[in-house]
Formats: structure tokens, C-alpha cells, sequence
């Protein structure tokens, strides 16, 4: 037996979607509190809220303290959810509201307390140095880079780009969300989200131009 | 199509958004702008690139922590708290079972206490608790804050034994309630043994 649910956004159709029968249990169980159903739910969104957020933040400390912040915020908002959208993504969409707000809190704390330009930049939270940190690690940048070290090259270069390219990117291109997901998620309208995911490939391709040409 | 134009439509070329009409300019476009070739070659081999980098492993008992951290920040009341025993009452009763082995089989009084939801089992010198992995897992953390000695149960690495001597009881005590788990041990501690120590035995509940 599915459910169907309707989601109202102001610069998308209606989009019909189902809620699986195991869904709407769970979101019973959750609304009654039910530290099980909890543990549930962390099991079932860990992987991607937590690939979110270190994709946005590229540090595993602040991931992990902002995937658990967020399992607690959805169990707290629960009652809020509407069914007007995947439970995925409305779970995604605090994630990204968490990450964004994270951001800015360390951006205003590290220009309290001035920290070191190119820690900020490894943060993907800070001005831009002059200094390439994963150029000076590769030997021959000019050659194409495989494996573990291009996974590296990519999350930083990732972490380099401001938030607002970086998310797209991310949700895009490294989450494989749809179109209509990324809307709901941040509120854009799909042209928008296009133009501005077509200048942050554009400025990743730069970045990357290095370590992404042949021998 | 102009320059400009082709250049902001590549990525829905790449993805395969463009209806055949605007793909056909395009493609004409491409055929006589290098740069634009260009531009749609990196760009591809970005995508690429970037579209194939493995999803990301969440670290090591994360679920764990997020479980702590949750009953920590007071998540669950006391309404589940008890549902969730309820639904683990097997469980306890394996873990009672073998803390009754592991701690020298001199176990004599069962004390449950209701409104703290934990299952205490004391002697002379010994307290044996069985708490939730949260409360455990804290209540491992502190006693390590203190300086108090802990051991695995023998077997059992989700059991511990720490040994407690008479005058930190009430610091160790202090330190848990400060975080709102007193609900994990009674306030007053039971005797200790000759040597002045209580063995406290924390046993693992059920591990969800």
C-alpha cells in the first residue's frame, strides 16, 4: 500500500510522489518518540547526510558533529514534516541549512580569530591563497593524477569553490540529486540552479585544468 | 548561435538536456569555435572525473555516537525510554545473565528502579548496572575523566568493570549527574568491600 503525497513549490509543478508503506511507519514511530525508530533512521540517511556534509565542509571532525547535529534536529522537527516532499529530502534540506550556517559561524569566528589563511582555505571557508597546497603535494601536476590522490585533488578543489557553487556541484554532480530535488532543496528556481551550476563547473574546470590534461 | 550563447548551454549539452533543435545549433556552433571545443572538453572530462569519485563512508560506529549524543541532549523521554525497554527485555535478561557469570557469580539482590529504567544489581562492594550503549559509553568516559581504573568484562567488550574507590563515588557520581544521566546509578553508593573499592559492572542493555 503507498501513499500519495502532493508538494506545492511556487516555481515547480505539483510533483506526485509515494511514501512507501515502511516510510510512513517510520515517521509514526518517530513522532511517538521512539528511540528505535530513531536508530532506524540514522542507519537508513547516515551515509548520504554525512557524504553532504563532509562534501561541504572537507573537514571529518566538522562532518561528523554536523551529521549528528542534524539526525537530532530532524528527530526534534519531525512533526513539522509535511509530506510534501521525500522524506530524503527534507532531511537533505536541513542538512544543507546546517552546513550553510556552519559556514558562515566559522567564517565570523575565523575573522574574530584570524586564523591562518591557508587553514581557512583547507576549511573551504577562506580567502583564496596564492599558494596551490595540492599542487605542491603532486610532483608533476601537469601529468593526469589517478586514484586516491585524484579523490583528494577533487575534494579540495571542491572545498575551494564559494558556497554557493560548491553546493550545486556537490548535490548535482557528486549526490546524483535530480533537478527537482535540488529545488526543493534550496529553494531556486531550476534556471537558476542551472546558470549557476554551469559557472561552478566552469570554475571547477579551471581549478582542475592542472591535473585533469593528458601526458 | 552566438559565442556566448553556446557557452552557457555545454553542461545541458553534456547531460543531455538540450532539445534536438538547440543540441543541432549547438553541435553546428561547435564544429567552426575551438575554443568552445575546447571548453566542452574539459568540461566533460570534469564530469567525468568528478561523477565518478565514490560515495563517501560514514566513520565507524557513527550511529553509535549519534545515539549518545541524542539521549545526552535529552531526546528521548521518559514515556520511550520505557517502550524501548520494553521491546529489549530479551536482550537484558542475556546481559544480566552473563554479568552473573562474569562477576564472580555473587550476585544477591535485584533492584529494579522504575521511574530510572535501568536494572541494578548490588552486593557488598559490587553494583552491577545495565544502561543503554549511550549511558555506557559515558559513563566509560567519565570514569576515564576521573582517572578511575576500567576494565573489559572478560569477553565481553561491551561490558566494563570500574573499580571505584569509596571516596570518588560521589565524584564520579557529581560528573554524570552534571550531564543528567544520574538516572544511571543510584546517588548513594553501596558499601565497598574491605579494601574500600566498589566494583561497579556496567553491562550493556541492548545495542539496537
Amino acid at each position: 500500500m503507498c501513499l500519495t503525497a502532493y508538494g506545492f513549490e511556487s516555481y515547480s509543478p505539483r510533483v506526485a510522489y509515494e511514501i512507501s508503506r515502511d516510510e510512513t511507519e517510520l515517521l509514526a514511530a518517530l513522532r511517538r518518540g521512539e528511540p528505535k525508530a530513531f536508530e532506524q533512521l540514522v542507519k537508513i540517511h547516515q551515509d548520504r547526510v554525512y557524504g553532504l556534509c563532509l562534501r561541504m565542509m572537507s573537514s571529518r571532525s566538522e562532518a561528523e558533529d554536523l551529521a549528528q547535529e542534524v539526525f537530532i534536529t530532524v528527530f526534534k522537527s519531525i512533526d513539522k514534516f509535511r509530506s510534501e516532499s521525500r522524506l530524503s529530502t527534507w532531511i537533505y534540506r536541513i542538512t544543507r541549512n546546517h552546513c550553510l550556517n556552519r559556514i558562515k559561524f566559522l567564517k565570523r569566528r575565523a575573522a574574530g580569530k584570524k586564523i591562518p589563511l591557508d587553514t581557512a582555505k583547507n576549511m573551504g571557508w577562506g580567502a583564496q591563497t596564492t599558494v596551490d597546497p595540492v599542487a605542491s603535494r603532486v610532483q608533476r601536476p601537469d601529468r593526469l593524477v589517478e586514484g586516491r590522490q585524484m579523490e583528494e585533488i577533487i575534494q579540495e578543489q571542491i572545498a575551494s569553490l564559494s558556497e554557493d557553487h560548491r553546493e550545486l556541484v556537490v548535490l548535482r554532480d557528486l549526490e546524483h540529486l535530480s533537478y527537482e530535488e535540488i529545488q526543493e532543496i534550496t529553494g531556486l528556481a531550476r534556471g537558476t540552479i542551472k546558470s549557476r551550476l554551469h559557472r561552478a563547473r566552469m570554475d571547477l574546470a579551471k581549478r582542475m585544468a592542472p591535473y585533469l590534461s593528458e601526458e | 548561435m552566438e559565442h556566448e550563447k553556446a557557452q552557457t548551454l555545454l553542461s545541458d549539452y553534456i547531460e543531455g538536456d538540450l532539445d534536438k533543435e538547440m543540441a543541432s545549433e549547438l553541435e553546428s556552433h561547435l564544429d567552426q569555435c575551438s575554443e568552445c571545443r575546447t571548453v566542452l572538453e574539459s568540461l566533460q572530462k570534469l564530469m567525468g572525473v568528478v561523477r565518478a569519485m565514490p560515495p563517501v563512508r560514514v566513520p565507524e560506529n557513527f550511529a553509535r555516537r549519534v545515539r549518545r549524543r541524542a539521549y545526552r541532549a535529552g531526546l528521548f523521554g521518559p514515556a520511550s525510554a520505557r517502550s524501548s525497554r520494553r521491546m529489549t527485555a530479551p536482550f537484558v535478561g542475556m546481559w544480566a545473565t552473563w554479568g552473573l557469570m562474569l562477576a564472580i557469580g555473587l550476585v544477591l539482590v535485584i533492584v529494579f528502579i522504575a521511574q530510572h529504567q535501568i536494572e541494578i544489581l548490588s552486593e557488598r562492594g559490587q553494583l552491577i548496572v545495565s544502561a543503554q550503549p549511550a549511558e555506557l559509553e559515558y559513563l566509560q568516559g567519565s570514569a576515564r575523566e576521573l582517572g578511575l581504573k576500567i576494565s573489559p568484562a572478560r569477553g565481553d567488550q561491551d561490558a566494563l568493570i570500574i573499580l571505584v574507590p569509596k571516596d570518588r563515588w560521589k565524584d564520579l557520581y557529581e560528573q554524570l549527574k552534571s550531564h543528567s544521566v544520574d538516572k544511571l546509578i543510584p546517588s548513594t553508593a553501596p558499601e565497598p568491600d574491605q579494601k574500600g573499592i566498589i566494583h561497579l559492572l556496567v553491562l550493556e542493555s541492548s545495542d539496537g
